[in-house]
């Protein structure tokens, strides 16, 4: 599931207000790091190992990936 | 929340495969929950709402005036070069109202007897014991978690099926074979109202296509494009579908957008476990060179409910007996998906010459109204053009 003993130091960033809650990611991704609960996406950034298929899946370009951990300042 | 803690079996997603195979094995006396994750069926809306003719739905069910938008009487095939297609023909298809038309089939299977629960959620389904698989289910609305059992489970879950996943199938999205689409609803009408309309090759979107499917009754048109395996930093499908609606409908407003992945790979090869069996978009049941898959969903349900019905007479819903259900699919729908995938690789493999070529051929066949020498002609034309890229249809035709 990780990406080894050591998390890069990245995140799966999802803007909610371009989400468009198709869950088209959700069948893509490998990981089984994304959900739809309802009509909200959920990203487990534990299950995540950035491989970007879900950001090329993104029709709309809701989903980037971002260097920073969720908590640090750099992610936006 | 379920009346009861057991069922016989237990469909996962009221779409229309899901609510269709329910409705068959609640009629022939089976005790049936079908269950939805979202509070309404039918929302959101995720499809390009076109499908095949009255006559092939009437196989399945009585057709609902409520729900058809549009008779369509021809396609128009913008290719590239500026070679453009028309085919008018009567009754090839209808555009439906996807949300009026899942209820629909969500309301016959609940008049047949199912009991439909909407906000509820499957979140894991056990391996087999004791002759069931045990279903863990989440009530959306009150955030309680409970447990039921099923003699047997259909994953009726969509493109983003995680049901086959948690019995082990590899139901993945795998990017060669999935494509990713938008659509706009668009408050305008086309000006060819009866028409579906497609652009596709090199001057418009090569691994794809863009479509203006007109919905007549409700006055608006379906915008979108489509396209397999996007790369990274590529334009995304939403501006490219923004560009086209801006030239086609200059003025107008978009009053919905959704989206979402299409699973274009051909039947899965495997789509059934113990007690388990997959259909509909969760099995890859859709046309990989059209994306369509409202037929084939149905279609899939049907015969899933047929094979579930025998396996329960027979007392065997084990894999060995239930793959019958797959060679039924394979034999009915998923050959025909198999030689349509072909065709869309190859044509997608052409060079821009090439493929202007291709659409000569096939655009001087349709205006000939495909008639018998017209077609040989075509075709022997195409294979000569075959031949000339044979790297391509090598690539496409033998795998």
């Amino acid at each position: 599931m990780s990406a080894g003993p050591k998390k890069p130091n990245k995140t799966l960033l999802l803007d909610r207000e371009t989400c468009i809650s198709c869950a088209g990611c959700v069948g893509t991704c490998p990981d089984l790091a994304l959900d739809m609960f309802g009509v909200d996406l959920q990203v487990f950034q534990d299950k995540c190992t950035y491989c970007t298929i879900c950001v090329r899946f993104c029709p709309v370009g809701a989903l980037s990936i971002v260097k920073g951990t969720p908590t640090s300042p750099i992610v936006a | 929340m379920p009346a009861s803690r057991t069922y016989d079996v237990v469909v996962i997603g009221a779409g229309p495969s899901g609510s269709l195979c329910a409705r068959n094995l609640a009629a022939r006396g089976y005790h049936v929950l079908l269950a939805e994750k979202r509070p309404v069926v039918g929302v959101p809306v995720r499809c390009g709402e076109a499908t095949g003719r009255r006559s092939r739905l009437s196989n399945f069910m009585k057709v609902n005036e409520a729900y058809i938008e549009t008779d369509l009487n021809g396609v128009i095939l913008n290719g590239p070069g500026g070679v453009s297609i028309r085919y008018d023909k009567e009754d090839i298809g209808l555009m439906i109202d996807r949300r009026l038309f899942d209820q629909d089939v969500a309301r016959q299977a609940q008049a047949a007897g199912a009991e439909l629960c909407v906000n509820t959620r499957i979140e894991g389904i056990s391996p087999v014991k004791d002759g069931v698989r045990e279903l863990a289910i989440v009530d959306e609305a009150s955030k309680t978690a409970s447990t039921i059992t099923a003699r047997l489970v259909v994953g009726a879950d969509g493109v983003e099926a995680l049901s086959g996943r948690w019995v082990g199938l590899k139901t993945r999205q795998l990017p060669p074979q999935v494509c990713s689409a938008i659509e706009l609803r668009v408050d305008a009408m086309d000006v060819n109202p009866n028409h579906l309309t497609f652009w596709q090759g090199h001057d418009s979107i090569n691994k794809g296509y863009v479509w203006v499917f007109p919905k007549l009754k409700s006055g608006v048109v379906n915008l979108g494009s489509g396209v397999l395996t996007p790369k990274l930093g590529e334009k995304n499908m939403y501006d490219l579908s923004m560009e086209y609606k801006n030239r086609l409908f200059p003025d107008a407003k978009v009053v919905e957008v959704h989206g979402g992945a299409v699973p274009v790979s051909g039947n899965l090869t495997e789509f059934v476990a113990d007690r388990f069996v997959l259909c509909g978009d969760a099995a890859h049941h859709t046309n990989p060179l059209t994306g369509g898959g409202i037929i084939s969903g149905i279609l899939g349900g049907e015969l899933a409910s047929r094979w579930i019905d025998a396996g329960f007479r027979n007392g065997d819903l084990s894999r060995s007996f239930l793959v019958q259900y797959q060679v039924d699919c394979w034999e009915q729908f998923g050959k025909h998906h198999h030689r349509q995938m072909s065709i869309r690789d190859f044509v997608v493999e052409l060079p821009l010459p090439t493929q202007t070529a291709f659409y000569r051929i096939f655009k001087d066949m349709v205006d000939a109204d495909l008639s018998l020498p017209s077609k040989l002609v075509g075709y022997a034309r195409m294979l000569g053009l075959a031949a000339g890229n044979w790297k391509a249809a090598k690539k496409a035709f033998i795998k």
